[in-house]
């Protein structure tokens, strides 16, 4: 799994590659806490179109992602998800908390 | 050597034999022992000759000189007695000389031919200078021949003649055989490979001209006879081609020597070889899975090559018809045999058996139209079934067939075949048989062969025991019905072995052929509860293993996670999940079993022979996988 991040003008972009499980998701916790330090970005965007697979441990990141962001204030976008990624969502009620574009 | 040659060769010889012949003839005919006289006699001077005689006789005389050979000189005296005569006369030669003489009978000086002891002599006198008469008689056969000056002369005109005569036959000959040796080199170039060369003519004689218009006629029967052949050769090759052609349809239009029929919790394999004897077979099988339930046959018609194999297709369509109005064995072969007899110009008739396995009740329904008897293997037993058999297809139109049913459970199998199996030859001229059959399939049978392995081994056995081409189309067909397989992974208690888990869901995915969906859901099912007994079932050292089984039931899956830890129920211990809170609010984790509940149809735990055993089963929509 690999976690790409680009930091924009004014949002902050996490691009997902391949699986988030829970192998990968400890790996993942650390590539996005870059996105805690230093000068935040008001947005950031989890690009979600190479995401292959999400399963609860990747569920649990996303979440803990979305309650730092809004604890810092900061606006937090999620977008491209699979069909299948999005029914899990839809599943788990993701798609009424998180911002799905 | 030519022929010509040849007979003026023995012309040549004959000739010469003739010829010296009469040469040796008349040699001895005209010499004598008188020859040393006739040489004196011709050969001497006047003077000499009267000076032998005078020193004879003592007389005068005179001879004269006669140029023939067995001249005889007398002698006389003027009175008439002979004083001497040369050669010596006989008595009775004197006797007749006398009575020639006669007495004072005037001297004879016109020659007269005289018989004097049986031969002709030609006589003559003179008289001498002293006035004796001499005589000479000679024979007539001397003066005939005249041969001492003309001997050398005669024969050599002979030889001439003969040698003439030769030449001229020979050249007779050669112009005579002329024709025959044109005729003979005009059949050389037609053996060549002339057809187109003539035969000429030959002239007047009638018996070369009928040889020539034999040979004329031969050569034209050849050229029509050649001509035909070409035909023949031409259509024989486009036949074959043709026939190839057929054989090449006929092969593509096989049904598929092997299936699976997927019916959840049962499989039916269905595994079946047709070798030809032919270019094209007589034999069939195919087989319809519909409704619910397993149509097979398998067929010989009778006859071979093309008649049998366009019968063959058309029983095979009859037999396709009939299963999609769900008729029964019975009813289907019966109808297959209307329909064959309807157009049966070619007295063509098929023996055939049909058979129906049913899902629901796993029983198995055979019709049998005087087909060799099918075999039954139920775990280790090997037994002959017997249905009753009808006429076969295609003889009488009002055949009703009976059907036979038995049961058809998990583990049996059914194998059918046709007669060029059993009675395949050996170069020996042996039989394979049927009690060799049923040896080779009991011995497959305790290895719990499949229908693949049954078919593949009789048809390997059959190769070693008889040579090709076979004398008969070899068909096999089996149905074995197995149990929907189990497929099983045991993973370590380490998160990292959802890499492999990951690897089986995929390779299992394959086989089962889910949709991506299915495997999606599978993969987040297993995952969740791997990782929930790794995180919270103890377990003890030696005891680490994860066994996780997937077996599927038509759209149905179950999954069943087995490990050895301490007592755990997930599902009693999972905590509640409200999706309805907000962000704040929600729990982190705890998502695991609200996922598998939620993807899953259901989910259950329990607890036996110290394992905890979660059951889970997922439904695939029907319209996406599997077919």
């Amino acid at each position: 799994m690999e976690t790409a991040i680009k930091v924009n003008d004014k949002t902050t972009v996490v691009t997902l590659k391949g699986r988030l499980d829970s192998v990968t998701s400890a790996d993942f916790d650390k590539a996005v806490e870059s996105l805690w330090a230093g000068e935040p970005t008001p947005e950031i965007l989890i690009d979600c179109k190479e995401l292959e697979y999400v399963s609860s441990a990747g569920l649990r990141s996303l979440i803990t992602i979305l309650k730092k962001s809004k604890a810092s204030g900061r606006e937090l976008r999620i977008s491209n998800l699979s069909p299948s990624i999005k029914s899990i969502f839809d599943m788990t009620g993701f798609t009424n908390i998180f911002k799905i574009i | 050597m030519r022929l010509a040659n040849r007979l003026s060769l023995y012309s040549l010889i004959i000739c010469a034999i003739i010829f010296v012949v009469t040469a040796v003839f008349v040699e001895a005919w005209t010499l004598g022992a008188e020859a040393t006289q006739a040489e004196w006699i011709i050969a001497r001077e006047q003077n000499e000759i009267t000076q032998n005689i005078d020193s004879l006789h003592g007389a005068k005389y005179m001879s004269i000189r006669m140029p023939y050979k067995k001249t005889i000189t007398i002698i006389t005296d003027s009175t008439g007695q002979i004083r001497d005569s040369y050669p010596t006369l006989s008595a009775s030669q004197i006797k007749d000389f006398l009575h020639i003489h006669g007495l004072g009978s005037p001297f004879i000086t016109q020659p007269r031919k005289e018989k004097i002891d049986g031969s002709e002599y030609m006589v003559s006198g003179t008289i001498t200078v002293d006035g004796e008469p001499i005589y000479t008689l000679t024979p007539m056969m001397s003066i005939r021949l005249n041969v001492t000056g003309m001997k050398i002369p005669l024969l050599i005109i002979l030889a001439l003649f003969f040698v003439l005569l030769t030449l001229t036959l020979r050249i007779v000959l050669r112009r005579s055989t002329r024709p025959l040796t044109r005729l003979a080199a005009a059949a050389e170039r037609v053996g060549a490979g002339d057809f187109d060369a003539e035969f000429p003519a030959v002239g007047k004689h009638t018996d070369l001209q009928q040889l020539r218009n034999s040979l004329s006629g031969m050569l034209a029967s050849i050229k029509e006879y050649m001509g035909r052949i070409e035909n023949e050769v031409k259509k024989r090759e486009r036949y074959e081609s043709e026939l190839d052609i057929a054989r090449r349809i006929q092969a593509s239009m096989l049904p598929e020597p092997k299936a699976t029929i997927d019916w959840g919790s049962s499989i039916l394999e269905v595994s079946a070889s047709l070798e030809p004897a032919y270019e094209v077979a007589g034999d069939l099988f195919d087989y319809v899975n519909i409704g619910g339930k397993l149509y097979f046959t398998i067929g010989d018609v009778s006859g071979k090559g093309v008649g049998a194999s366009l019968v063959m297709s058309s029983i095979r369509s009859h037999f396709h018809f009939g299963t999609q109005q769900r008729l029964t064995p019975g009813e289907l072969m019966s109808s297959i045999n209307r329909s064959v007899c309807e157009r049966n110009d070619g007295n063509m008739f098929a023996t055939m058996i049909i058979g129906m396995v049913d899902s629901e009740q796993s029983t198995l329904t055979i019709a049998n139209a005087g087909h060799t008897y099918p075999v039954l293997i139920s775990g280790h037993e090997v037994k002959l079934l017997h249905p009753e058999p009808g006429l076969p297809v295609g003889l009488f139109e009002e055949t009703v067939y009976k059907e036979m049913t038995n049961s058809f459970r998990v583990g049996t199998t059914l194998f059918t075949y046709t007669d060029g199996v059993t009675e395949a030859e050996s170069p020996q001229r042996e039989q394979f048989g049927e009690n060799r059959l049923l040896d080779e399939l009991r011995n497959l049978a305790k290895l719990n062969a499949s229908a693949e392995e049954y078919v593949e081994k009789i048809r390997e056995a059959i190769s070693h025991f008889s040579a090709r081409p076979y004398s008969d189309d070899v068909t096999m067909l089996a149905v074995g019905h197995v149990q929907a397989p189990i497929y099983k992974i045991t993973l370590g208690h380490d998160r990292r072995e959802t890499e492999r888990l990951r690897e089986f869901l995929e390779e299992t995915g394959e086989k089962l052929r889910w949709s991506d969906k299915t495997v999606f859901a599978l993969n987040l099912i297993a995952e969740e509860a791997i990782v929930n007994v790794i995180e919270h079932s103890q377990v003890q050292a030696g005891n680490e293993g994860i066994e996780i089984s997937i077996s599927q039931d038509s759209h149905v899956l179950t999954l069943i996670i087995t490990d050895k830890g301490e007592a755990f129920d997930p599902l009693a211990n999972a905590p509640e999940v409200n999706t309805t809170l907000d962000a704040e609010e929600r729990e982190a984790g705890g998502l695991g079993i609200f996922l598998i509940r939620n993807i899953a149809h259901d989910v259950s735990y329990r607890r036996a022979d110290d394992k905890n055993i979660l059951s889970i089963t997922y439904i695939e929509s029907p319209s996406e996988g599997r077919e």
